[in-house]
């Protein structure tokens, strides 16, 4: 036997289980298997997440994978010749800020597919300068907007936009109102769709509060509690990384280790470390991870490139 | 568990080499194709297969027993942990066989309607061809010949994703 037809419906199956890489690679094994991977009902099989940690270089921790599998729970999906920030996702693209020749440069990238494109012109960077990031849709549906700003002290407040639509730059005069803003770092995100915050309290313990409904004031409430007790020498600097839509949170210490909680379950467990990502940690001082969808989406084939 | 009172009724299957199985009925109902013959009160004493040869036949017969006897998880939130693990030790005892047998073991599990085993049987694929070349892929699952990418197409996916080659 064994000369049989493997049905869709079962190659799906067994697709649906690979990582990244082979998946990637078995699209020129046949024309049915190449259409089936490009297909989006897979990917929507698939609905993997990952989570993606920036520095010199991007890492993306695969929460689906078993963390004694090292080869493929956190890996560099992405390597920048210099720093490299990530603003926002949409549609599995992250959009990333560079740091390059003294220059910021913007970059469209799918972690997934490691495809990525570059949007000149840049602008400059200086080092003494405080930046934050955002990004929104214009007034219609392809304006993708870019959002730049910057502080020299506070009385100076700077604002610079790009429209990936015209492919410009534009400086914006900002009102008092907006020089109040104080940014927040990366311990906002969503669970089950509601808008969360994250809070420390005492040297392990954590609270998580959601937004019930937008808008409405008081509908802030305190979630969940919860002590992280784990393993650690730096158990004392813990600090959240990124909060997962599947009401996990990422909490790394001090010396980079990095942890992963489930409101849902009061658990918790440590990812592997692998030896190249621990310079990649020890060098990274920021906080801030995000949670991306896998997809085949090319930064190269959007509407408003 | 109380099976004691279905396990007499007895079932048969016979294989497409005319080999016959007799099993418990309990053992039967993992399949969801079989349970569906009998609840539709169409299925004779025999139940007769004729695309599954006995050797495959035999391999399914003994996963569906060990699960069969197995405690259901919906059955109770907190079953011993002892029983997962054991089951779980099972899975990756039974998947140790060569590709040709797990492919028939997966076609013959999707026709009889065992979600269990057909997981199973698709997770194991997938670990042992995640370390493969294309070309190796095309060997081990028996790739129809005519349905290659042209070499313009092939060298232009391999070029898009390349560092997936690496």
């Amino acid at each position: 036997m064994a000369n049989v037809h493997i049905s869709d419906h079962i190659l799906y199956n067994i697709l649906a289980r690979l990582h990244a890489k082979p998946l990637l690679r078995f699209k020129c094994v046949s024309k049915h298997w190449n259409r089936l991977i490009k297909d989006p009902y897979l990917t929507e099989l698939r609905s993997r997440r990952m989570i993606l940690l920036s520095h010199k270089s991007l890492v993306a921790i695969d929460d689906n994978v078993h963390v004694d599998d090292t080869t493929n729970s956190i890996v560099e999906v992405g390597s920048f010749l210099g720093p490299v920030t990530i603003v926002g996702t949409f549609d599995g693209i992250l959009l990333l800020v560079l740091i390059k020749h003294m220059r910021h440069q913007l970059v469209l990238y799918n972690p997934f597919t490691r495809v990525s494109k570059t949007y000149p012109p840049s602008l400059t960077w200086h080092a003494c300068l405080k930046y934050k990031f955002g990004f929104g849709l214009g007034a219609t549906m392809d304006d993708l907007k870019f959002v730049r700003f910057f502080y020299i002290d506070h009385e100076n407040f700077n604002c610079d936009v790009f429209s990936f639509k015209n492919r410009s730059w534009e400086k914006i005069e900002l009102s008092n109102a907006i020089r109040d803003i104080k940014f927040l770092y990366g311990d906002v995100g969503t669970i089950d769709g509601c808008l969360c915050m994250i809070d420390k309290c005492g040297d392990m313990g954590f609270n998580v509060w959601v937004m019930k409904r937008q808008g409405v004031e008081n509908s802030w409430t305190k979630r969940w509690s919860f002590t992280l007790r784990v393993d650690s020498n730096y158990s004392t600097k813990l600090f959240p990384v990124c909060i997962l839509d599947s009401g996990k949170i990422l909490i790394m210490d001090r010396s980079h280790q990095l942890f992963i909680y489930c409101t849902s379950n009061d658990s918790s467990k440590k990812l592997n470390r692998r030896e190249e990502v621990k310079g990649l940690y020890a060098s990274c001082n920021k906080k801030d991870g995000i949670e991306c969808v896998e997809s085949l989406v090319s930064p190269l084939d959007l509407c408003f490139v | 568990m109380s099976t004691s009172s279905s396990s007499s009724k007895k079932i048969v299957l016979k294989s497409a080499d005319n080999e016959t199985f007799e099993i418990d009925e309990i053992v039967a109902l993992e399949s969801q194709a079989i349970k569906n013959m009998i609840e539709d009160e169409c299925a004779d004493n025999v139940i007769p297969l004729g695309n599954i040869d006995s050797k495959t036949l035999s391999k399914i017969i003994e996963y569906c027993k060990k699960h069969a006897e197995s405690p259901k998880k919906d059955d109770n939130a907190d079953i011993d942990e002892k029983a997962v693990e054991d089951l779980k030790s099972f899975d990756a005892e039974f998947a140790k066989v060569d590709m040709p047998l797990i492919q028939d073991i997966l076609m013959a599990a999707n026709f009889l309607n065992i979600d269990n085993l057909i997981g199973l049987m698709c997770r194991t694929i997938a670990d042992r061809i995640k370390g493969k070349t294309p070309e190796e892929i095309r060997k081990i699952l028996n790739i129809n010949k005519n349905d290659l990418l042209s070499p313009e197409q092939e060298a232009k996916a391999r070029e898009e994703n390349s560092w997936a080659f690496d």
